[in-house]
């Protein structure tokens, strides 16, 4: 009888204990900390690219002005991570536009209280945008031979422009959109070194300049020439390049070469009167449009850091850039004046990777 | 006096299969025969074993061992999901330092150095031990957290003996294991085949949707196959010699699905498995002396492909791996067990430049000394080489107090440890990094185990507090010159907790009830680093729960028999900063059986629930897991004991 009695109860607290695990939780998912309260107004997109395929990517908010960072604002405002990678931002009134990378879509986000208005989805590897119209913006793509054209009015793809080579940043010249051919992985038998011109009213491709291998940077300076940056390729068998090309004739003028194969420089910038140049070799250089020779001493040294992006404030001039640390926790962005004295820091999303100045 | 020395000689093996054996199930039936668990033949002072009760391996034939571990042991398995990746974590150290064993032979891959345990069915394994910390330098160093070892036994019954059992599951589960044994005191046969898949097309909530009203959606491309056989072969004569010879071939299909997050293109993804394992273990008694040889042969062959990312990946793999042991009994209280141990490694992969060849091995000698019934001491010491490089000496000493018929042991422990860098790590194209320096470090234990027995009620509690301090942690990162990624000596971490469990068991007429809890913590941080501004300082490990445990309880009525078993995870990070994290979750299985004899044919009936309260949860980041989900199944056996 005792043990009768013993029995069962050892059986109700087994089945007690067994419902402590009842009940399911509704935030299942990743749990993501320190964010705070987002209010619009001037200020920096940061776009935190998170780990391929891990999900945790995320959007930050910098305000020059109170000098403080707001992380995890897409997150906070939508319950809901915003996918995979986010790449590229671009704002066109009043609305701001994301291409998430790995989730093949483009969120459509309302900027006064960054509440996402659509998605658009379906593209292979979207990249970076260039609105050039109230109902066009264009956007490259990795994976994908073609630009994808979206219209944001009714938050869906409007057509595609063939472009036959996949497609990285791309930017304005006058009526055309230069865009530059990074990788070879949308196309294997052709070399990933090709800038390509497209008409933007008729969206047609109207030439290609050859370039050296790995292209990943363009600007427009203050005499109208195009400068392009090639890393030379990750395998490092070619020397990377610095070039200038002439928009009217199309003709490449100027080359830089770097003097190791092993460097990797990216990110090229412009200042806000268009006359330096600045761009990332591991440490930041700065460079005049009319100097005879790339830059020997760094303005800003990275020594010991894992500097990511760039991005100069069009308005301060200042200069913000991103330590990833090692690609696996939040990473740092500095900010510094345009002489490279070090202004601020804070710690932002994993991975930074891009710089849109709402200025 | 041969007979008082064979007692003694075969008490000296038990030690492996007594001590700190943890019972589930208290077996008033006398067994048969001398079940060898582990030719092993060190002793174990101070050093502490957990067996996995076998009661539990043949109740769930058609799960893997990730799923055994992660619901009956205090191995954190990090898993994507059924039939998919499951890599373990010991004491908070990482999967490349859990050493996996198959009949005493290290099978981890060459490449990864990690096993990944959804490939192996648990109708293939009849015991699976774990050896924590130290405990595991007796059979391989790198194993800062511990070892998992499992083995194929045979009881040596005279007999011929067959079954086949059929699961069928949600989700278009399917399982078909049949095996086939037949032998008698001198010689065993058993030949064990499995077929088992599933469609995996589970449907989930998608909180990465919309948190507030996540649409349901189904799992697509999360199918598998696994399909194997494995052939073992025991011979002895009168006492002194043993053989056993094990053959293992196994082919793996599955599919990988992505995250949540990501656009799911039909069949993107896909890795397919074929392995062939061949043991052979050779035992001599003797009256003084007795040495155990093994040598085994292990090949691996993996696909992987990702059509998008146009990466087709081949990797083969052929490993040799031999040792042998020798223990000499001084008398009574002193032996000596000598080891050396040599392998070879042949690697054949796309991501590799040329074919990458490995030689290693290692050699090490232990004292055990038992003055007193009370008291044991063992004290060992190890030297590794790999290549060129020898290692430096790795020592361990442990002491025990107390023994199996005392109701409370004593064990410590205190041992140096050592890893190698894997091949991936030495030689992947592009990043492998030839410099890498080796894992190192030491780790602490010490812990007491209580038992009592009552009448009809058994009780035991026992609490470890462990500590493993590792140096010279890989990490990979991208390179500072180059753009790719490459594996450094980077970080300086500090695992340490406890492991804690309590089972009580009674039974009373026909009727018996067990019921075991666990619960670990493990804090492991990182305490210093070579990065600079690393937010990951003094930070937890990501994926490494501070608080997990389950609880097993199991009754037993005539036929019937009804099983439970409750895992609980703590909070577990997924940021190095520790800015994110997976929030906890509790998952119930349940399980009803019935078994009916008639002669010498029995008939076993299961129904099974899993995930019982339905939980909506997710082990990893933005991978979706099922909700309640079901399987039943019939076995029917033939001159097999029932259990």
């Amino acid at each position: 009888m005792k043990n009768r009695a013993l029995h069962i109860l050892i059986i109700t607290i087994v089945v007690a204990v067994a419902f402590l695990g009842f009940g399911c939780d509704d935030n299942f998912g990743e749990v993501v900390l320190d964010s705070s309260p987002y209010n619009s107004g001037e200020g920096v997109f940061i776009l935190n690219e998170g780990n391929f395929n891990s999900g945790n990517g995320s959007i930050s908010f910098y305000r020059p002005d109170s000098a403080k960072i707001i992380n995890n604002v897409f997150y906070r405002e939508n319950s809901r991570p915003i996918g995979d990678v986010p790449q590229d931002i671009a704002i066109h009134q009043g609305r701001a536009f994301v291409t998430v990378n790995n989730s093949g879509t483009i969120e459509i986000i309302r900027l006064d209280d960054f509440v996402s208005i659509g998605k658009i989805p379906g593209l292979a590897s979207p990249k970076y945008l260039l609105p050039v119209a109230s109902d066009r913006v264009f956007v490259t793509d990795l994976y994908s031979d073609s630009i994808a054209v979206i219209n944001p009015e009714i938050a869906e793809v409007s057509g595609y422009i063939n472009v036959g080579y996949s497609t990285d940043r791309i930017i304005r010249v006058g009526g055309e959109a230069w865009t530059i051919c990074w990788s070879q992985l949308a196309h294997p038998d052709k070399v990933n070194n090709q800038l390509i011109i497209v008409n933007i009213d008729s969206q047609q491709v109207v030439d290609s300049i050859r370039i050296t291998k790995e292209p990943n940077s363009l600007v427009q300076d203050a005499n109208g020439n195009i400068w392009v940056l090639c890393s030379g390729g990750f395998m490092n068998t070619i020397f990377p390049s610095l070039l200038r090309i002439n928009p009217a004739t199309r003709i490449v003028e100027a080359a830089f070469e770097f003097p190791s194969k092993t460097m990797s420089p990216s990110m090229l910038c412009i200042n806000k009167a268009g006359d330096k140049l600045i761009f990332l070799n591991k440490s930041i250089y700065q460079m005049d449009i009319d100097a005879g020779q790339l830059p020997s001493a760094p303005l800003i040294d990275g020594e010991g850091s894992l500097f990511y992006a760039i991005g100069v404030d069009p308005v301060s001039d200042w200069i913000y850039v991103s330590d990833a640390i090692d690609y696996q926790q939040s990473g740092i962005v500095y900010i510094y004046d345009n002489e490279g004295n070090e202004m601020d820091e804070c710690r932002s999303g994993i991975i930074p990777g891009n710089f849109c100045f709402n200025r | 006096m041969r007979y008082l020395q064979h007692i003694l000689l075969i008490f000296c093996l038990l030690p492996v299969v007594i001590n700190a054996q943890v019972y589930f199930f208290p077996d008033t039936i006398p067994l048969p025969g001398i079940t060898v668990v582990s030719t092993h033949i060190v002793e174990n002072g101070g050093l502490q074993e957990q067996k996995v009760d076998s009661i539990i391996l043949s109740a769930n034939p058609g799960s893997s061992i990730s799923e055994i571990l992660s619901g009956f042991t205090p191995v954190f398995i990090k898993t994507y999901g059924q039939g998919s990746l499951a890599t373990s974590s010991f004491r908070g150290a990482g999967a490349t330092q859990t050493q996996v064993l198959w009949n005493d032979v290290p099978i981890n891959s060459p490449m990864l150095g990690q096993t990944d345990f959804s490939l192996f069915p648990v109708f293939f394994i009849d015991a699976i031990t774990l050896n924590s910390g130290a405990n595991s330098l007796k059979n391989a160093s790198g194993s800062f957290g511990g070892n998992i070892s499992m083995s194929s036994v045979t009881n040596w019954k005279k007999n011929i003996a067959a079954s086949l059992h059929q699961e069928l599951g949600s989700f278009g589960y399917h399982g078909t294991f049949f095996s086939f044994s037949a032998g008698n005191t001198k010689f065993q046969s058993r030949t064990r085949v499995f077929f088992s898949g599933a469609e995996n097309d589970f449907s989930f909530t998608n909180i990465d949707k919309d948190r507030y009203n996540p649409p349901s959606e189904q799992r697509l491309d999360a199918q598998y196959n696994q399909k194997g056989v494995a052939q073992d072969f025991w011979l002895r004569d009168g006492g002194s010699n043993q053989l056993h010879i094990a053959i293992w071939a196994q082919d793996n299909d599955r599919m990988i699905p992505p995250t949540t997050l990501v656009l799911h293109h039909p069949g993107n993804e896909s890795q397919s498995q074929q392995f062939t394992r061949i043991t052979g273990n050779y035992t001599h008694f003797g009256e003084h002396i007795t040495f155990n040889y093994r040598s085994a042969w292990l090949y691996d062959n993996l696909v992987y492909e990702n059509v998008i990312s146009e990466i087709l990946s081949t990797n083969v793999t052929n490993s040799f791996i031999n040792a042998l042991e020798s223990k000499y009994s001084i008398n009574s209280k002193l032996s000596i067990v000598g080891s050396v141990a040599f392998d070879h490694h042949r690697v054949s992969s796309s991501n590799y430049p040329d074919i990458a060849e490995r030689n290693q091995g290692s050699m090490s000698l232990s004292f055990d000394y038992k003055p007193f019934s009370w008291l044991q001491v063992t004290a060992m010491s190890k030297e590794e080489f790999v290549d060129q490089t020898w290692s430096p000496f790795i020592p361990l000493l442990g002491v025990k107090v107390g023994g199996k018929d005392k109701s409370v042991t004593l064990h410590g422990n205190i041992a140096g440890n050592y890893r190698m860098p894997s091949l991936n790590d030495l030689y992947w194209n592009p990043g492998g990094n030839p410099d890498l320096l080796p894992e190192k470090g030491y780790s602490t234990e010490a812990g007491v185990l209580w038992r009592k027995k009552l009448q009809d009620i058994t009780l035991t509690a026992g609490a470890t507090v462990f500590q493993n301090d590792i140096q010279n942690w890989i990490q990979w990162l991208p390179d500072s010159v180059f753009s790719y990624w490459t594996p450094q000596n980077l970080k300086h971490v500090i695992a340490k907790g406890v492991e804690s469990q309590l089972e009580m068991s009674w039974s009373a007429g026909e009727s018996t009830l067990a019921i075991k809890g666990m619960y670990q913590y493990v804090s492991a941080t990182i305490v210093s680093s070579d990065i600079q501004n690393d937010g990951s300082l003094n930070k937890q490990l990501i994926y490494v729960p501070q608080h997990s445990g389950n609880i097993q309880a199991r009754w037993k009525y005539r036929q019937l028999e009804l099983f439970y078993t409750h895992q609980l995870y703590g909070k577990r990070f997924t940021a190095a900063d520790n800015k994110r994290y997976m929030p906890p979750y509790y998952l119930g299985d349940c399980r009803i059986s019935y078994s009916l004899l008639y002669g010498r044919t029995g008939f076993l009936l299961t129904l099974k629930a899993n995930n019982l309260f339905n939980a909506d949860y997710q082990a990893i980041a933005h991978q979706p897991m099922p909700g309640r989900h079901f399987s039943a199944g019939i076995r029917i056996t033939f001159n097999e004991n029932e259990k």
